[in-house]
């Protein structure tokens, strides 16, 4: 089957041919960590959450705008390999949105992010019940600002890609037959790519005329800095799982004479399910085999 | 260890908080006033093409809002509102809970020059015009003069749409599209219907956005171009 775009030019169908390996190469990779072994242990949950935003978008407004903010976690974590109880494969999902209000009222921006990731830890155990995961997440983060009172350039995105140092400290705790796992986790972007607007830049010159300018940038502390913290207890009762938590979310990032800052700070619920895969689930991992949760 | 623990904890849910500063009051009309003519000095891009010295217009207004004692919230909207009328722009709106400051000179002191009762009349469109995305059409009674009345570039339009009202009115021997009393909208609505009536790639004008807050911080100018309609074609193997 042909597919012939007869009014692309040559520079287009080039672009078009990038885009497409492009997309191949990062579809094959994304497979390749999506493969699972034959034989693990995955630990993987959801938590759903409410709590407060603050967004400020100097391309929409001047002002910092405050709402509430609804958002869902989803986290899962393994061992890369069947031998391996030192090195974790892990993969995020956030998914965040909320209506937000200037302070006096008068105009209101829409605020959706989403910021799918994938990390690796090195496991150590300084201490009984504690573990400590030094690693590196490397993330995609998009949110899309929808100002009502904008007539002209409503609508701002922000889109970046950055590769996070990340830190999480768990302690389990037996409180005489009930068990906690304490949680903490924190990451923050050490350098990406990152896509700012000009000052006075249309989404329709950049996108529809494809005259990006300088909208591209080189991302690092210098013009770019977040930090991203939560707290965790997993309360292990006998039937599931039970998560707390507690997230702050802070990002800004400024170039092209333009400030974009965000805060998310959201008390979220969940549960944790831990599904092994063995033998194609016909039997129950042994006790020997290295199981994430410990 | 646990110390530690604590203190990083501790530390990273407490020390990053919004570091942009807001108005000090909200309410106070001089905070107002003077966060309103800085958004406009920093963002309009035509105080050097219409000559406007925005300094001098902040002075004429800034001492009005202070010759006032007792000002109220609707005066002082109104002193906004007509500072920013000096710029001479339909575009430029202040926006409240209770009113709209507008510049409508631009049509208002002119006569009138279109009527939507007569567009609806036997003379025009009719009763049994044809309506495809946002094109009223049809061809005017008792001649061979094809009529589209498209009266907002924000109605949204297909190339399907665009085909169909010219093929119906194919056989005219002219055509009028009709665009009066549009408020403007998708440039892109634009391009596509004059894409149809040219053979040959055209510019057509030049677009550039402000680059920072100088009054002549610009980008390069970008040519604009219409290129001839052509379909999309798909062959199947």
């Amino acid at each position: 089957m042909y597919f012939c775009f007869s009014n692309l030019k040559s520079n287009d169908m080039v672009k078009f041919r990038a885009k497409t390996v492009l997309f191949f190469v990062l579809l094959s990779l994304t497979s390749i960590f999506a493969q699972e072994p034959k034989n693990t242990i995955t630990s993987g949950g959801w938590s759903l959450g409410i709590g407060g935003v603050s967004v400020h978008d100097e391309y929409l407004s001047p002002l910092v705008y405050t709402g509430t903010l609804f958002r869902a976690d989803y986290e899962s974590m393994r061992f890369i390999s069947e031998s391996n109880n030192k090195v974790s494969l892990q993969r995020t999902l956030m998914v965040s949105g909320g209506m937000t209000d200037n302070e006096a009222k008068t105009n209101s921006i829409f605020y959706l992010a989403l910021r799918p990731g994938i990390g690796v830890h090195y496991h150590f155990r300084p201490a009984t019940n504690l573990k400590i995961l030094v690693g590196g997440i490397w993330d995609v983060f998009f949110a899309s600002k929808y100002s009502f009172n904008n007539g002209n350039n409503p609508y701002s995105a922000d889109i970046s890609t950055q590769l996070n140092a990340s830190a999480i400290a768990q302690y389990t705790m037996n409180i005489k037959k009930f068990q906690v796992i304490f949680r903490y986790s924190t990451r923050s972007p050490l350098a990406g790519v990152m896509f700012v607007p000009e000052y006075g830049s249309s989404y329709y010159e950049m996108f529809t005329l494809g005259k990006l300018g300088n909208a591209i940038h080189f991302s690092s502390l210098n013009n770019s800095f977040a930090w991203n913290s939560s707290l965790s207890a997993d309360l292990m009762f006998k039937r599931m799982i039970v998560r707390l938590s507690y997230t702050h979310d802070y990002e800004k990032h400024h170039a092209n004479s333009l400030h974009f800052e965000s805060m998310q700070n959201v008390f979220s619920i969940g549960t944790v399910i831990n599904f092994s895969t063995f033998d194609r689930g016909k039997h129950k991992a042994p006790a020997s085999y290295n199981d994430i949760n410990k | 260890m646990r110390q530690i623990l604590i203190l990083i904890i501790a530390i990273s849910f407490t020390s990053c908080k919004m570091s942009v500063d807001e108005p000090s009051n909200i309410n106070d009309f001089k905070t107002n006033f003077e966060t309103l003519w800085k958004i406009m000095d920093d963002h309009y891009c035509y105080f050097t093409y219409k000559k406007i010295n925005w300094d001098s217009i902040g002075n004429v207004y800034r001492a009005k809002l202070q010759r006032s004692d007792t000002l109220n919230y609707v005066q002082f909207f109104r002193i906004c509102g007509n500072m920013l009328a000096e710029l001479k722009d339909g575009h430029v709106n202040l926006v409240s809970s209770f009113d709209v400051a507008r510049y409508w000179k631009w049509y208002l002191d002119y006569p009138d020059n279109f009527s939507s009762t007569i567009l609806y009349s036997d003379r025009y469109l009719g009763k049994n015009y044809y309506i495809a995305g946002g094109f009223k059409y049809n061809v005017l009674p008792k001649s061979a003069i094809g009529y589209i009345y498209y009266g907002d570039f924000s109605d949204g339009f297909s190339g399907a749409n665009l085909s169909y009202a010219i093929g119906m009115l194919a056989n005219c021997q002219g055509l009028i599209i009709d665009v009066r009393n549009n408020g403007g909208g998708v440039l892109t609505y634009a391009e596509d219907i004059a894409s149809r009536f040219t053979t040959q790639s055209l510019t057509y004008g030049y677009i550039r956005h402000k680059t920072g807050t100088g009054h002549d911080e610009f980008s390069s100018p970008i040519a604009q171009t219409l290129t001839p309609y052509s379909p999309t074609s798909i062959a199947l193997n």
